[in-house]
């Protein structure tokens, strides 16, 4: 229970699964530059956001489990959020050669990057609150 | 991400890079044999180019599925997966990086000059010249330069998010 109130019940679990998809995205995006020049490749990306705005959103219907036998209902939760790489249907030809954009991969990474290190950011400050918090003192601010 | 595939990103850049150096050394060789008329195969010297090939990841899934016992493989999107859901789903559409498959000659035909002084010079006096275009070579070398860099800063960042998160 208490494991639950200090850990699940906090932003860590999105976190956790914002640091996945960015460290799968860092991949994606170094296979497509290292396919820069490969004829006939096809562009990959990762979609995450979407996902987990859905599993987030309270607009949608909300079941919960009570019992690991009981069937899913409504939104599905922040656990089952995936990031997943696909290949977009995308026959431009920007380079001449695939659909590989280096540009866009450049600013997609800069991007992947930085939401990577404000997660680790993130992250690290929900635990140094919580470390401060059971020590009984202030956060220095 | 299990351990395994921590070290990928890295793996994927550097692949690049080395698909790109073994096309910049291809480039040179026909920059420095752009007049040469005799090769050990006879005749002048033929153009030579890289060929690509984007590798597959197969590898990783196996890694990542290696205490499961049974192991299925779905060739169709509406297959069930085998033996859990939670099968590796990401791996299934992104590959390791690129591999360069074979070095090719160009089979462009030579070009001929009009040279009667050369020793190699047919009897009207035409030398088969190599089929490099020197301008096209240059082009080609600053498109793999291009495209190294890329692959470096690619690297640069997979290196400085996975330090980052040793950090924190």
């Amino acid at each position: 229970m208490l494991r639950e109130a200090l850990f699940n019940r906090t932003p860590n679990p999105v976190v956790k699964k914002s640091l996945d998809a960015s460290m799968l995205r860092s991949r994606v995006i170094a296979n497509n530059i290292a396919n820069v020049t490969t004829p006939g490749y096809r562009r990959v990306e990762v979609s995450f956001e979407d996902e987990l705005r859905n599993a987030l959103s309270s607009t949608r219907l909300k079941g919960s489990q009570t019992n690991n036998n009981h069937m899913r209902l409504g939104r599905s939760g922040v656990g089952d959020v995936n990031a997943r790489a696909y290949k977009p249907n995308d026959p431009t030809l920007p380079s001449g050669v695939n659909n590989v954009d280096i540009d866009m991969e450049m600013a997609k990474l800069a991007e992947t990057q930085i939401m990577f290190n404000y997660g680790l950011r993130f992250n690290q400050g929900t635990y140094r609150k919580l470390n401060a918090s059971i020590q009984g003192r202030a956060l220095p601010l | 991400m299990s351990m395994t595939g921590i070290f990928s990103g890295l793996s994927i850049s550097a692949s690049g890079m080395r698909a790109q150096r073994t096309r910049q050394n291809t480039i040179s060789s026909n920059l420095a044999n752009a007049e040469t008329t005799r090769t050990p195969e006879g005749g002048p010297y033929r153009r030579q180019f890289v060929v690509f090939n984007a590798q597959s990841d197969k590898r990783d899934v196996r890694i990542l599925n290696k205490e499961v016992a049974l192991e299925g493989r779905s060739s169709s999107s509406n297959h069930m997966p085998i033996p859990s859901s939670n099968f590796p789903r990401d791996e299934r559409f992104f590959g390791s990086g690129v591999e360069v498959s074979e070095i090719r000659e160009d089979s462009r035909p030579a070009r001929m000059v009009h040279d009667p002084a050369h020793p190699d010079a047919d009897e009207r006096g035409y030398v088969a010249m190599p089929n490099v275009n020197v301008i096209e070579e240059m082009t080609n070398m600053i498109a793999a330069t291009r495209a190294y860099e890329a692959n470096v800063t690619a690297f640069n960042a997979t290196k400085s998010m996975l330090m980052q998160a040793l950090q924190s």
